[in-house]
């Protein structure tokens, strides 16, 4: 029984075989004509391209209403979206950003503008329209000046530059340098005979004198009473009443 | 008004600086006059005539000192430093110039029975002394005098 049947499964792998190998030409064939068919289809698309008719064709389309009702639904729709996410997801500008940065490219985009002035035009523009004093007065009155000054009082490196300051030769220098001219004397000079200092030295002392008097004032209150309380017991009168509240009495009715 | 009355010994510092101020300039004036007339040989009516003059103008002194501030601000200097003002009894209004001379009249007057007019201030309930009876004035304490500065 089982001859008959290898005798069957030998004939149909000769038949395979024999097909395999009589389809080969045909193959090739086929493959050369896919690869002609493709060169002629690109040739012809770049003398369409490079056609007026494509031209004049791609300048209608760009006109046509149709174009901007697709743009506009295209915009408008999640297609952005979906653009945004893919091209977040992807971190594309990440990418881009790397290469740029990798390559020569921003340097020659920095000299070209240098050298045709638009840094120079930025930068007067910049001033004139005060975007610098805005830009300032922002840092200055925002939170961020603040986390910033403390973080750099806080820093340990200030601290090493002040004590370093302290310690060196410099700051000697400087502070001997200026007790010997006359500059800082004609500072404490000036600043002396300034009409704020004379006013706060006049206002000192007659505070001064004012606190004197004051405290004199209290401790005669004080003795008026004692005086008074000790006259009157040896005299054996009664105390003193406390004065009335209200007007001063009419002295022809007490 | 609701103010105290001022006592002893705040009136007596007061009038005590008062004193010292109107001899300070009296003395002054009597060590220049003085020098200058030991400068000439006066005969010795005139130089007591001087002394006479001066006595009458240290008394004019003295008391336009006191009747002026009272009659003005109702504080002497020294009152104002002891923080007292004189007023009127009735209601508390500034004293006229002739109360202002009474009232030098009846210090003087408390003045000649060995001060006992002015201890009269110890024992009357306003505080009153001799002169402020007659010129029917007080002395309040005035903490709303201006400061010095």
């Amino acid at each position: 029984m089982t001859q008959p049947l290898d005798l069957l499964v030998g004939s149909a792998r000769l038949g395979v075989s024999v097909g395999r190998q009589a389809a080969r030409p045909v193959v090739a064939v086929v493959a050369v004509g896919q690869r002609a068919g493709a060169r002629i289809a690109l040739d012809a698309l770049d003398a369409l391209l490079a056609s007026k008719v494509a031209e004049v064709a791609a300048d209608r389309v760009l006109v046509s209403p149709w174009t901007e009702r697709t743009l506009t639904q295209a915009l408008g729709g999640p297609l952005v979206d979906a653009a945004a996410r893919e091209v977040a997801n992807g971190a594309v500008l990440e990418r881009v950003l790397d290469e740029v940065l990798a390559t020569e490219v921003l340097d020659h985009i920095v000299d070209r503008a240098e050298q045709a002035g638009a840094v120079h035009r930025l930068a007067d523009r910049v001033l004139a329209d005060g975007i610098v004093e805005r830009a300032a007065e922002r840092f200055l009155a925002g939170p961020e000046f603040e986390r910033l000054v403390v973080l750099t009082l806080d820093s340990p490196g200030i601290e090493r530059a002040v004590a370093s300051l302290f310690e060196s030769r410099l700051l000697d220098q400087v502070v001997a340098r200026l007790l010997s001219g006359p500059e800082l004397w004609r500072v404490v000079d000036e600043v002396a005979r300034s009409p704020a200092v004379m006013d706060a030295m006049a206002h000192q002392g007659a505070g001064f004198a004012d606190q004197v008097a004051g405290e004199v004032r209290d401790r005669t209150r004080t003795a008026d009473a004692v005086v008074e309380r000790t006259t009157r017991r040896l005299l054996r009168r009664r105390p003193r009443m406390d004065p009335p509240t209200g007007p001063m009495p009419n002295p022809g009715t007490t | 008004m609701n103010e105290d009355y001022a006592g002893f010994v705040t009136r007596a510092i007061a009038f005590a600086i008062d004193v010292a101020l109107v001899d300070l300039a009296a003395v002054t004036v009597a060590i220049v006059v003085g020098l200058g007339i030991s400068a000439f040989e006066l005969p010795d009516v005139v130089v007591t005539i001087a002394i006479a003059a001066g006595a009458v103008a240290y008394l004019a002194w003295f008391a336009g000192y006191f009747a002026m501030f009272w009659s003005t601000t109702g504080q002497t200097p020294g009152a104002r430093v002891m923080g007292v003002r004189v007023v009127c009894a009735n209601g508390g209004e500034p004293v006229h110039l002739g109360g202002a001379i009474v009232r030098l009249v009846g210090m003087a007057l408390a003045a000649l029975p060995l001060f006992a007019g002015f201890l009269l201030i110890l024992v009357d309930d306003r505080r009153r002394g001799l002169q402020d009876r007659l010129a029917r004035t007080v002395v309040i304490y005035a903490p709303d005098v201006r400061r010095l500065s």
